[in-house]
């Protein structure tokens, strides 16, 4: 079973997401902020991570380069979540190391053929 | 009632609180953009969750509220429309009530609301604040290397008066000191990153005379090289800038005088007339590296031990028990030249033996690399301390913070300095 950490501040989003994950039959995981993120992935680095912009304490971004500087913070597909209004973000995200981005809302759908992208699901 | 909507309405109650109080300090101090960013965050959560729930109502609210936050960031008064913006966040309050009684969204019009602080945010002129400019072209100015220095050292005395303040905490009544105590100890961490940044310089500056010497060099001797610059915004440190610049200008020379054939000599070997000649600086993991490397004859090992041996540096036995390595590592020997010709550039005065010295002095080390006939590469490796990676435990964060410090904390100024080398911040000093 792969394994997903949920990164966003908002506790509606990432139950929404673990529904959704557990759903396509991943050990979904979450995380509040960028810093609580990295301390789960310094203990066990997930399959994909989930990732919100706009956080607490340490943003997304700042997460992501973080991660990708870690031993094995290469590994993680990540899947930058954003809203029509942060377009340029993306460019940023995608030079700090996402794999993918989606737009929020988002549903089962939508990030099941994301996830399908980005190699996480047959 | 949904699960989901229970966390929301019981989130979105506590956002709404936090963004009302920031609202009135705002007033007092417009255009901050700490009170605003954190305002718009939780606007933007807020807004965020109404998407996942179909709170069509709510989103539009919150999204309005959130532009007119964007507009008021950096403006030097509060914008017309503050009130729109209360009565927006009261409005919010409002349907979260309905919501709360019913699980439905409240009906209402808010056009006349929206209307009003979409003028709001149209009219106002955005006058950006210094904070919230960014740096456009990179200013610089000169500072004294002593002012850099003491910077350092006052950055380490406020890392040990932050270790030395931590046993407040132990006094009753003193587990009130911990909020300002991070706030220092994240501050002083910031610094002592910031004054090591500060004391970097790009690898540029250390071959800014390159250019130069290298056409001169040719004209004076009829060769043709193109010089090759890579890695121009690798940093290193400010006292090695010096150092490593006369260094390179040894070698380049070198290169020019002794490896990079003349234009007829490389025709007949099959090579283009004009030679390249490549400076390149890169970080890697635990050293700085600079690399020139000309694409001439080489170094021949065989005449290397001849003229070892003719030089009396070594004797015929001795240079047969050489291998290749050990030969060219006679290069570096006092007295030694290759060159059949002493001229103008090189092949008297200092040698590579100096050269070597001059890059020791400075910590760091030169090698060469000739495999036969492909040129030849000299490397000065300049060790750095272990990256970021591994942070190491840093007690004082650790007794403040086991969050922040489980996590590694790093400089918050990253962000800022952000193609810096990342140095692990927070992690010395106790010593």
């Amino acid at each position: 079973m792969k394994s997903c950490l949920i990164v966003d501040d908002s506790r509606v989003i990432r139950k929404v997401a673990k529904r959704i994950l557990e759903n396509l039959n991943f050990a979904a995981d979450e995380a509040g902020d960028g810093l609580e993120a990295l301390t789960r992935c310094r203990k066990k680095m997930p399959d994909a991570v989930l990732l919100d912009w706009n956080m607490p304490v340490m943003n997304g971004i700042e997460f992501l380069r973080q991660l990708r500087r870690e031993p094995g913070g290469d590994h993680p597909i990540v899947v930058f979540c954003t809203t029509e209004n942060d377009l340029d973000h993306i460019s940023e995200a995608v030079r700090a190391g996402a794999n993918e981005y989606i737009m929020k809302p988002f549903d089962g759908e939508i990030l099941q053929s994301k996830f399908a992208e980005a190699g996480l699901i047959a | 009632m949904d699960e989901l909507l229970a966390d929301f309405l019981s989130d979105a109650a506590d956002s709404l609180e936090t963004i009302e109080a920031d609202l009135l300090r705002l007033e007092s101090r417009p255009g901050d953009s700490g009170v605003i960013n954190a305002m718009l965050r939780q606007m933007h959560t807020v807004k965020g969750a109404c998407g996942f729930l179909n709170l069509t109502r709510l989103s539009v609210l919150a999204e309005t509220a959130e532009a007119y936050l964007s507009a008021a960031r950096g403006a030097p008064i509060m914008p017309p429309g503050a009130d729109a913006m209360l009565r927006c966040v009261d409005r919010i309050k409002g349907v979260i009530a309905g919501l709360n009684a019913t699980g439905l969204e409240p009906q209402g019009d808010d056009s006349a609301l929206l209307a009003e602080m979409i003028a709001a945010i149209a009219g106002s002129t955005r006058v950006p604040s210094p904070l919230d400019v960014e740096p456009a072209a990179p200013a610089s100015i000169r500072v004294a290397a002593a002012a850099l220095d003491s910077l350092s050292e006052l950055a380490a005395d406020l890392m040990r008066a932050r270790a030395a303040l931590l046993h407040t905490l132990d006094i009753p009544g003193g587990e009130q000191m911990r909020p300002p105590l991070l706030a220092l100890a994240k501050t002083a961490g910031d610094m002592a990153a910031l004054a090591d940044h500060l004391r970097r310089r790009p690898a540029r500056e250390a071959w800014r005379p390159l250019p130069r010497l290298v056409r001169e060099a040719c004209t004076a001797l009829g060769k043709q090289v193109e010089l090759v610059l890579e890695g121009e915004d690798v940093e290193i440190d400010s006292y090695i800038v010096d150092g490593m610049k006369s260094a390179l200008m040894h070698l380049a020379r070198n290169a020019v005088a002794h490896g990079v054939e003349r234009p007829r000599e490389r025709l007949a070997v099959g090579k283009t007339a004009h030679g390249t000649l490549r400076i390149a600086a890169r970080r890697e993991s635990n050293a700085i590296v600079f690399e020139v490397a000309d694409d001439g004859a080489g170094l021949d090992p065989a005449t290397i031990r001849r003229r070892g041996i003719e030089n009396g540096m070594i004797s015929a036995a001795q240079a047969a028990r050489l291998n290749d390595r050990e030969t060219l590592d006679l290069l570096f020997s006092p007295g030694f030249s290759t060159a059949p010709h002493v001229n103008a550039l090189a092949g008297r005065g200092i040698g590579l033996d100096a050269v070597r010295a001059a890059v020791e002095r400075l910590g760091a080390r030169l090698d060469v690399d000739a495999p036969a006939g492909a040129g030849a590469t000299f490397r000065i490796r300049i060790p750095t301390p272990a990256p970021a990676s591994a942070p190491s435990a840093d007690p004082v964060l650790e007794r403040l913070s086991p969050q922040l410090a489980a996590a590694g904390y790093e400089i918050a100024a990253t962000a800022a300095l952000d193609d810096a080398p990342r140095t692990p911040v927070l992690k010395e000093q106790s010593a």
